[in-house]
């Protein structure tokens, strides 16, 4: 009793301190949250632009809504509110939803510059009496129709069309419909009314997009929605509803974990001591871990941190381990002496193998990897050296295990006989195949997969091109990315006329670079040209001599514009804003994007961009390129777990070979350690294929864990023979309840929503056990189980009983 | 026009002894009146005036009207060319040329306005009419009326300056629309 009084005592102000520890640690550290994070690193340079992109690209800064459920009108009387107060909100550069299609300032500033922006400039022959004759004929006939005041207002100014041709061409392709004056999706389905706003800030700025988001749905709750529901979607969105999604995750993990375990713990020890002794180096585990991962880092990454503690509930395992193996009468510090090489060995190849994971490239792989390694040491070294100074005497006594549990346990111990799992693992994994790859970059994305799903839908309602390639642009200002966009624009005319392409969206299409517009300028005819030709081509035809005055007069001053940049469309937000999204200024340079839509001749398009030569014009073809990113990461990994294998098994020998005084016992033990593993990850792998699941770099990762997991049992199990039944049965004892600690917290991971976690949990599950159940089945057999001493370990767990009760 | 403006005065003036008998017509009793028709078919004359043109540009055809809100115009003379109004969209087609168009009325800010001085003052839908238009009403000394609209809009405005629609009882016999592109006349023949 006063064992445990002094162990209250103790454990009471070590728990106390290393609280204290984590909260102004806690103060300290910066936690972040975001989702580039979890991208894998670039080889090549096509790669590096696609990340930049994904991280903090201009298409980042969009936000996409549809508003439905409620009758036509009323959704659409919602949008043009919604849409009045994001325009009112200072948040977004460009807010559409049709209620403001090209407002007159936009229209005049098109008009003005009708002749610099239209390729129709560039053909002196289309200002030739010849050119211009059908144009007037076709004026006078549409002055009879219906569309007369539109002709009226654009044909006498513009006879050669250009403006209105240059109109048709940007918003022919919408896909959207107008109903109630804004935008719908198109279809029979119920109506939805789409807005598209992009935001000032781009995708990187959390706390900006967050800002953005709050602002749409207090809109939207000021529009008095009534039963309308606004959905949301974007990149913006999706970083907080991944955050959320992981948050959400993890605390239910915690706090059932948390629970569970407890309840797991007290109903084996009977002793709410042995909680307050696992926190001990768990707390210190999690101390050390975020320490050392924001001293690396600078800051730690949510996701890091949360993975990072269901992994550290590995380190729950060593006081186990040292509290359950205490002999009666033995001082826990006896015990910590006697056990404390098996300890470290086991904890220093866990950390090496988890020490891989921080090669891998992967932002939030090596951020893991290091916390792990990290949290398992100090884990380790807090109950080597900590615990038993504050469990003094026998204030934790080790329990048996109910039922026949003992008796099974002892029976599987040594018998070899599930090893026989193994080949047909082996042939199993082998006639499916081998394990499946999973190179789909938005696997590793937590973002649920119905947003992202809702999301594609938003944009095909909208029309927002489906990129599957595209040309990216470089350039140190506006003017060179166009000229370059101009240059691959015309390696892709053939292909267009060629039908390897349908068509190709660039920046030049919209805003010409200043040398096309100076160019088309230097074309224009002079005054006393044009009049003849148009008096020429006006002949027997209605019109009054002073008609096509306000034609000559723009052309005249269209000669004199200085042609206009991406700075001077403030008046222009229409054009400015599908600009935006095709070229854009980053850190001081500029960049744009070609974008071919409807691609049938793939090599055919990227021989084109090739045949440019230059280095500034890159050709991505998404699909490919974030493929071979992932397989590029995954062989990466791959490479550096073999690498931490070997480490693993070479410090696996030299302990071994310490342990057993000489090589060849040495390399029998480890062979007796290092098949279960082998065999638990071989077992993990081929029932993860026959689940059907594809792996991914954080299946390795969790493969990882398992290993280093299943070498404490190995090790532990495969100590020199025990010496009588009880020490067999505590051995026995303190691994199992290590397992199921681990099954269930690792279990519960199986049950959550966010893929990447329940891939962690069910291959850390499936790896536990198989490794438990192999390394007891490869153990030496001890004497406890060997024939003659059948009834002395019958009498043993009575004995213990009678005591216990 | 002024001497024809007046022929057609003394035409009118000599079919007004009939009239003479009727109360002079007022906003609502003609709104009432127009309400009343739940369809019509005329045929009309159209003639439209551009400044940059040395001669009006004639055009003919027939109207049809059916409550509470599909019109078609279909001019056949000089060139085929279909524009029908039904609910919230519009359709235009030149057939010779193979243009079919269809858009909504509210696509564009000009368009809504403009479809609805014609259709609203068909319906006898007087709010619709008051909501786009300052309207002015005046009772003819023969018997007819003039309503007088001008765009609440500016933007409306700025392409069109008034539309004037004058009439006899429940028939309306012209429209006259003066744009800053020009004026278009629409005389209205109603058929049986």
């Amino acid at each position: 009793m006063s064992a445990a009084a002094t162990a209250w005592r103790r454990l009471g102000l070590a728990l106390l301190l290393l609280g204290l520890l984590a909260a102004a640690l806690f103060r300290l550290v910066p936690f972040r949250a975001e989702l580039g994070d979890l991208l894998p690193p670039a080889g090549t340079p096509a790669a590096r632009f696609l990340l930049d992109e994904l991280r903090g690209g201009a298409a980042t800064s969009l936000l996409l809504a549809g508003i439905e459920g409620a009758p036509e009108p009323e959704l659409a009387r919602i949008s043009r509110e919604v849409g009045d107060a994001l325009r009112a909100s200072g948040h977004f550069v460009f807010v559409g939803n049709g209620a403001q299609d090209l407002p007159p300032q936009e229209r005049d500033l098109l008009f003005r510059y009708r002749y610099l922006l239209s390729p129709i400039a560039e053909d002196p022959a289309r200002f030739t009496a010849d050119a211009l004759r059908p144009r007037l004929q076709g004026l006078l006939d549409g002055l009879r129709s219906a569309a007369a005041p539109v002709l009226a207002q654009f044909g006498f100014a513009d006879p050669p069309g250009a403006f209105l041709d240059l109109l048709r061409s940007w918003l022919g392709e919408s896909r959207v419909t107008m109903r109630g004056g804004v935008w719908f999706a198109a279809g029979d389905t119920p109506p939805r009314a789409l807005i598209v706003a992009r935001g000032r800030a781009p995708g990187t700025d959390l706390e900006a997009q967050a800002a953005m988001v709050r602002a749409f749905e207090g809109a939207f709750a000021a529009a008095h929605p009534g039963p309308a529901r606004l959905m949301l979607r974007g990149p913006g969105v999706f970083s907080a509803a991944a955050a959320a999604a992981i948050e959400a995750d993890v605390r239910m993990i915690s706090i059932l974990s948390g629970l569970l375990i407890a309840g797991f713990l007290l109903w084996r020890t009977r002793s709410l001591l042995m909680l307050a002794a696992v926190a001990v180096p768990l707390l210190a585990g999690m101390l050390a871990g975020t320490l050392l991962v924001f001293l690396v880092f600078g800051a730690v990454h949510g996701a890091a941190f949360g993975f990072g503690m269901t992994m550290l509930g590995v380190v729950a395992d060593y006081p186990m381990l040292l509290a359950g193996q205490r002999r009666p009468g033995e001082d826990l510090r006896g015990t910590a002496r006697r056990l404390g090489f098996t300890l470290a060995l086991s904890a220093l190849a866990a950390a090496m193998g988890l020490t891989a994971m921080l090669l891998s490239g992967f932002p939030l792989l090596a951020q893991l990897g290091l916390f792990g390694a990290a949290g398992l040491l100090a884990g380790a070294a807090a109950t080597r050296w900590l615990l038993p100074l504050l469990l003094p005497g026998g204030a934790i006594r080790p329990r048996p295990l109910p039922g026949p549990l003992p008796g099974l346990l002892r029976r599987l111990r040594g018998s070899a006989w599930p090893a026989l799992i193994l080949p047909l693992a082996a042939l199993g994994l082998w006639a499916m195949g081998g394990p499946r790859w999973n190179d789909d970059i938005n696997h590793l994305s937590p973002v649920p997969e119905q947003l992202r799903q809702e999301d594609a839908e938003l944009r095909r309602q909208l029309g927002a091109p489906d990129v599957g390639t595209l040309i990216a642009l470089r350039g140190d200002d506006a003017e060179t990315v166009l000229r370059r966009a101009e240059r691959a624009g015309a390696a892709l005319a053939p292909l267009v006329e060629a039908g390897a392409i349908a068509g190709f969206d660039s920046p030049a299409r919209y805003l010409p670079s200043a040398a096309t517009q100076r160019a088309r300028q230097a074309a224009l005819p002079a005054e006393e040209r044009l009049r003849s030709a148009l008096s020429e081509a006006a002949r027997d035809l209605p019109f009054r001599p002073t008609a096509f005055d306000r034609f000559l007069a723009g052309v005249q001053e269209s000669r004199g514009l200085a042609p206009l940049t991406p700075a001077e469309l403030g008046p222009a937000p229409t054009m400015a804003a599908r600009l935006g999204l095709l070229l854009t200024e980053r850190d001081g340079a500029w960049q744009g994007f070609v974008i071919p839509d409807g691609v049938r001749g793939l090599p055919a398009l990227r021989a084109a961009v090739a045949a440019l030569r230059d280095p500034d014009i890159l050709f991505i073809h998404i699909k490919g390129e974030t493929e071979a990113l992932v397989a590029t990461a995954i062989a990466q990994a791959l490479r550096w777990v073999a690498l931490g294998g070997i480490g693993v098994l070479a410090l696996l020998l030299l302990g071994q070979w310490h342990q057993r005084g000489g090589w060849r016992p040495g390399l029998a033990a480890l062979l007796r350690i290092a098949l279960p593993i082998g065999g638990a990850v071989l077992v993990t792998l081929a029932v993860l294929a026959a689940l059907g699941e594809a792996l991914n770099p954080f299946h390795l990762a969790a493969l990882l864990l398992a290993a280093g997991v299943g070498l404490d049992y190995a090790l532990f199990l495969g100590l020199p023979a025990p010496e009588d039944a009880a020490e067999g049965d505590r051995n026995l004892g303190a691994v199992f309840n290590c397992a199921a600690t681990t099954l269930l917290t690792f279990g519960l991971l199986s049950f959550c929503a966010t893929p990447v976690l329940r891939g962690i949990g069910l291959c850390v599950s499936i790896g536990v056990a198989s490794a438990f159940v192999l390394a007891l089945a490869l153990a030496p057999r001890g004497v406890v189980t060997a024939a003659p001493a059948i009834p002395s370990s019958g009498a043993s767990p009575s004995a213990t009983r009678r005591t216990g009760a | 026009m002024t001497h024809r403006r007046a022929l057609i005065a003394l035409a009118l003036a000599c079919l007004a002894p009939p009239a003479l008998a009727q109360p002079a017509p007022t906003l609502d009793s003609v709104m009432a009146a127009l309400a009343a028709r739940r369809q019509g078919h005329a045929r009309f004359t159209e003639t439209r005036e551009f400044p940059e043109l040395s001669m009006p540009l004639p055009s003919s055809g027939t109207l049809s009207w059916a409550a509470p809100d599909r019109l078609e115009k279909h001019t056949t003379e000089p060139v085929e060319e279909i524009l029908r109004i039904e609910g919230d969209r519009l359709v235009f087609a030149r057939p010779a040329q193979n243009i079919r168009r269809e858009l909504g009325l509210d696509e564009q800010p000009e368009l809504r306005p403009l479809v609805e001085s014609i259709r609203a003052t068909l319906a006898g839908d007087l709010p619709t009419l008051q909501r786009h238009y300052e309207v002015r009403f005046a009772a003819q000394p023969d018997g007819g009326w003039r309503i007088d609209l001008t765009p609440r809009s500016m933007r409306v405005y700025a392409a069109l300056q008034s539309v004037a629609i004058s009439g006899r009882g429940d028939a309306v016999l012209s429209v006259v629309t003066r744009g800053n592109q020009g004026e278009t006349r629409m005389t209205i023949q109603p058929e049986p």
